[in-house]
């Protein structure tokens, strides 16, 4: 890179900064998917561009009532879900938070009396159910999903707490996903643009999506709880719901 | 100018150096990785210094250039090179994946080196500007991490992402002023007809 003074070669590192700068811009829109992800959770769901596609195939999850469906056919209706793990004490009890006020605010619990028999639940007002889905098959079983389902729907008088906690919480499922492989549902999440890393501690960092699934298993709309409040993110559901 | 030492003293010192290049690049690698702080207040510093030297005692004389445009050029690949790696995303994946680490190391460990084999013969406006820069970026970014409540690295925790804007912040303001002096010395050094033109 010795160079000499006013020798014509010399002219042509004129545009090395330029070819530099260059570079390095697009290097950086690249990575950043033309600046619009800064983070982790961003780009993967950036890149994966959820919506309007349908969830994948062959991902099947266990529910809080025993049964075993795909998740990409949850039944004839919306279903909002909430990814998450249970041990987490971070984000994922601040996401829960939030459906159950979704719950709480939209009347998906709704009775006709609320001391009459369980039975008697009224169809919801919105055609919409909700989903905590937790993605750590490892250590969420079934038993502990519905001890943490027991947390939202506790009736101390029922004689059985958890079949009363199933009634309650009908239009709220608890489910954890059923692979033995961790890179499939890893592979499976992230084409739903859901990014998650497990530290040493057996911990998990990961997006905190709410994904509202239609009847037909796409992928309608992905809300983010921590960019939306309460209030916008109710008033955002009933708009797509409706 | 190593190439001029004693024999046995240039040995003795290439290999203390490939020693503290095998320990920050691989030996403590995972340690440097545990923490969020760690790993960008301490390990890149450090990778960038190693470079330096290298640059400096190694490569300047084959690399050291007068044209401004390698100046320049030099200077948008540390820039460019630092604010790729500062990325959370970039972090993220560094953390998670080993060959992205890799390239980390080698990347910061190359933009030192060639910003210690043009340093000397920037002019001091370059320098100046380039030092004011990034020190400015430095303790913006720590400033801004530091107060934020929005974990960005999530192969991290968000304490561990306040004590790195702390870092930061301090670290910035440090560079501000050892440019500041820098140049205050340059300046005094220069002819006041020079000064004058």
């Amino acid at each position: 890179m010795k160079t000499k003074n006013h020798s014509s070669p010399q002219r042509y590192w004129v545009i090395l900064p330029f070819v530099v700068l260059a570079a390095v811009i697009v290097v950086l829109v690249w990575r950043t998917q033309g600046f619009s992800a800064f983070t982790s959770y961003s780009y993967e769901f950036v890149k994966a561009k959820p919506i309007g596609k349908t969830v994948p195939e062959d991902l099947f999850i266990l529910k809080d009532d025993s049964s075993r469906v795909e998740l990409n056919s949850l039944g004839n209706h919306y279903t909002l879900v909430g990814i998450v793990y249970l041990k987490c004490h971070m984000v994922c009890p601040i996401i829960n938070q939030r459906l159950h006020e979704i719950y709480r605010d939209l009347d998906l619990g709704s009775t006709d009396d609320e001391n009459s028999n369980l039975e008697g639940i009224k169809p919801t007002p919105y055609n919409l159910q909700l989903m905590t889905l937790s993605f750590d098959y490892k250590r969420d079983s079934l038993s502990d999903l519905k001890a943490y389902k027991r947390i939202f729907f506790k009736d101390d008088n029922a004689r059985n707490s958890d079949e009363s906690a199933t009634l309650r919480g009908r239009n709220w499922s608890f489910a954890v996903v059923e692979h033995s492989q961790e890179s499939f549902i890893q592979q499976k999440l992230t084409q739903m643009g859901f990014w998650f890393y497990e530290y040493k501690s057996g911990m998990y960092n990961h997006s905190p999506y709410l994904y509202l699934i239609d009847p037909e298993g796409v992928i309608k709309q992905v809300y983010d709880p921590g960019k939306l409040s309460n209030r916008e993110l109710i008033e955002q559901l009933k708009r797509d719901v409706l | 100018m190593i190439y001029t030492w004693n024999k046995s003293v240039a040995a003795v010192v290439a290999l203390l150096y490939l020693v503290a290049l095998y320990l920050v690049v691989f030996h403590f690698n995972p340690w440097f990785n545990a923490t969020l702080y760690r790993h960008i207040a301490m390990q890149f510093p450090l990778l960038i210094l190693l470079g330096c030297i290298a640059g400096y005692f190694l490569f300047r004389d084959h690399l050291e250039s007068n044209s401004i445009s390698i100046h320049f050029s030099v200077i948008f690949f540390f820039i460019g090179s630092l604010a790729f790696w500062m990325l959370p995303v970039s972090i993220d994946s560094a953390a998670i994946n080993n060959k992205v680490d890799m390239l980390l190391s080698m990347n910061l460990w190359i933009s030192g080196l060639l910003l210690a084999s043009q340093f000397r013969k920037m002019p001091p406006e370059l320098k100046f500007t380039f030092l004011f820069f990034l020190s400015s970026m430095i303790f913006i970014t720590g400033a801004v991490l530091g107060q934020l409540n929005l974990l960005l690295c999530g192969a991290y925790t968000l304490l561990q992402q306040k004590i790195l804007g702390t870092y930061l912040f301090k670290g910035g303001i440090v560079l501000l002023v050892f440019s500041v002096i820098y140049l205050g010395t340059k300046l005094a050094r220069i002819k006041p007809e020079v000064l004058s033109i």
